[in-house]
């Protein structure tokens, strides 16, 4: 069976676990704050879609810059909204076996599973960031919104890196645990 | 290192990092950017990877996951299961085995709104259960019918895993969805049979509810019938071609919107919740399609299709055996895996062997998620089944597990129906072309 991660943010687990720092708690508003505004991108994203639907077919007159703008919303709604999902413990798992583990070796199971999510995304980061220079120095733009390619990309990597954060703090909060997380919730699909 | 050794090394890793309860989209990346790297070469890996999440997430494509997401999200918050619930049961709930017939076809009218199979268990579980409890229906009956009705979740327009499967083929999503009409309505029909059947031999399980009166059955009608009118305008809008799936989405999540609020449920703070909730989950499917991506790539590159299409070759292996073949590894995938996982992971080695042997990609796609269906209702994993028992915690599993029998029995029997007859998913992509 697949779940969702166990633990949210702000809803620590183990009752005689410390206060959560201020630090951690800045960063979950931060990435809270950032899915909201993809949420709002969310909204945007569906206004336009509907708007252009109306336009081509009761004005007779396309909406223009519609399906880029609709592009462009894709891309930063999927990263803004990565760190949120991250420190919400929304990643998609096989939870059949894990769920079944002692306490301790769930543990550790956990925190390699954080560390590698960092590590990965750390890595990702890095490519698209220099995939983003080079998109800047050959001047590549959007086709209609003339948005130039490479600081979107920059962008993107940006959160990759919030997103990494992400996983260190979850990796923290797991070292950090006295006791195993509630029972898994289940998966998105 | 030949091919098959370095394939079945590789899948036995992601299996592992799998099992330990790595987060599955993490594996698949890990697995296929180390693969790439040692059998092809650093830059390939590390071209490739810069390259991937941009070009895959600034999609037009794509955009059709998050609009149907927060179509059905919206369309979850307006309460739409207990009216859906509340007509059918007016009209067939008087017939033996009626109130979970009626729960079927709920959970299909739901379906037609949302996209995800464990959503639609979810939430006809809390309105379908305890009313079929009340009216003395076997636990395990209940719950098994909810849990297979779930399953209509990710066959009938819209599928969060048709998209998936859409954009990782490069198969027409608008096709898929039209695709899935004609064999979700197949599933209705065989799960009410299937219900038929279980009360005809077991009476006591599904007893008959009083009969509702006219007055409120067409009184359920009218506040049903507008969000089903919104369906029957997306899917028409796809089959005759005037919108895109993206734009069917987004005119979707915008009439769910204006129904929720018409229906009042829909607060400032609900609306933004629902729109997190939207996001986070597209993230989240992100993710595992950019892990997907990567590994199906690795697979290509390693030349596991062209190995296997030569060995099926050499076999001399005949398209339905190969489809068996295939039926059968999903069924033991199944076995400790989930629709997801299991379409994402194998369609990269599945797919082209289909193509080389003729298969309609379409058609395909339908057969994939049907199959992978079958493994959210049969035990031991299951994940309707999970969902139900975990939020029915009185409802003893055993039972359960007895009682989605003859759900499986039709599952197993409308697999059989579209491989000996294609044109049950082709007939309606067709004639839209």
């Amino acid at each position: 069976m697949t779940g969702k991660d166990t633990g949210k943010p702000g809803t620590d687990p183990a009752p005689d676990h410390p206060r959560k720092p201020a630090l951690i708690s800045a960063f979950d508003s931060l990435c809270l704050g950032l899915a909201w505004l993809s949420g709002l991108i969310a909204a945007c994203v569906m206004t336009v879609t509907f708007v252009g639907v109306v336009m081509r077919y009761v004005f007779r007159n396309p909406l223009m810059g519609g399906f880029e703008m609709i592009e462009i919303g894709m891309g930063l709604i999927v990263f803004t909204a990565l760190p949120w999902m991250v420190r919400n413990r929304g990643n998609i798992r096989v939870t059949i076996l894990s769920d079944r583990f002692p306490p301790g070796l769930g543990r550790v199971a956990d925190f390699i599973g954080q560390i590698l999510g960092a590590a990965l995304m750390a890595f990702v980061a890095w490519r698209v960031w220099l995939q983003g220079d080079r998109l800047l120095t050959y001047n590549e733009v959007t086709m209609e919104l003339r948005v130039p390619k490479g600081l979107i990309a920059q962008g993107m990597s940006v959160m990759l890196i919030i997103t990494a954060l992400a996983f260190v703090i979850c990796a923290f909060e797991v070292s950090r645990r006295r006791r195993p997380g509630a029972g898994a919730e289940t998966g998105a699909l | 290192m030949g091919v098959w050794e370095t394939a079945a090394l590789s899948f036995a890793i992601i299996f592992a990092l799998m099992i330990v309860g790595i987060p599955i989209a993490l594996a698949m990346l890990l697995v296929g950017l180390i693969g790439i790297a040692l059998t092809i070469s650093e830059g390939a890996a590390m071209g490739m990877i810069g390259q991937l999440p941009i070009n895959t997430t600034m999609s037009y494509e794509l955009s059709v996951l998050p609009m149907f997401i927060l179509m059905g999200v919206f369309v979850t918050r307006a309460r739409m299961s207990e009216d859906l619930y509340r007509l059918s049961h007016g009209f067939i709930g008087h017939m033996r085995g009626g109130l979970a017939a009626a729960t079927i076809l709920a959970c299909g009218g739901f379906s037609a709104l949302s996209g995800s199979s464990i959503a639609t268990a979810a939430t006809m579980a809390k309105v379908a259960i305890p009313e079929m409890r009340r009216y003395g229906y076997a636990d395990g009956f209940a719950a098994a019918t909810v849990a297979a009705g779930g399953t209509l979740g990710i066959l009938i327009p819209p599928s969060v895993i048709l998209v998936l499967y859409g954009i990782t083929t490069g198969t027409d999503i608008g096709a898929l969805f039209i695709a899935g009409i004609l064999p979700g309505l197949l599933a209705i029909v065989l799960y009410i049979v299937a219900i038929r059947i279980t009360s005809q031999i077991d009476p006591t399980c599904a007893p008959a509810a009083p009969r509702a009166d006219w007055a409120e059955r067409l009184g359920n009608l009218r506040s049903v019938g507008p969000i089903l009118m919104l369906f029957v305008a997306i899917i028409g809008g796809l089959y005759l071609g005037v919108i895109t799936p993206t734009e069917a989405g987004g005119v979707g999540a915008t009439g769910a919107l204006i129904f929720a609020i018409w229906r009042r449920t829909m607060s400032p703070r609900s609306f933004i919740e629902s729109l997190i909730e939207t996001v986070t989950t597209t993230a989240s499917l992100f993710l595992v399609l950019i892990g997907a991506l990567v590994f199906s790539n690795y697979m290509n590159l390693l030349g596991l299709p062209v190995a296997l299409s030569t060995l099926i070759q050499d076999l001399g292996l005949g398209p339905t055996a190969v489809i068996f073949v295939m039926l059968m590894i999903y069924l033991v995938l199944g076995m400790f895996m989930e629709s997801l996982s299991m379409i994402l992971l194998t369609i990269p080695i599945f797919f082209p062997i289909v193509s080389d042997l003729g298969f309609d990609p379409v058609w395909f796609g339908i057969f994939a998620v049907m199959v992978t269906e079958l493994s959210m209702i049969t035990p031991p994993v299951g994940l309707n089944l999970f969902v139900i028992t975990s939020t029915n915690s009185d409802l003893p599993a055993g039972a359960v597990y007895r009682g989605v029998i003859p759900f499986v029995i039709a599952d197993i029997l409308r697999i059989a129906i579209i491989i000996a007859i294609p044109a049950i998913v082709t007939v309606l992509p067709t004639l839209a072309q």
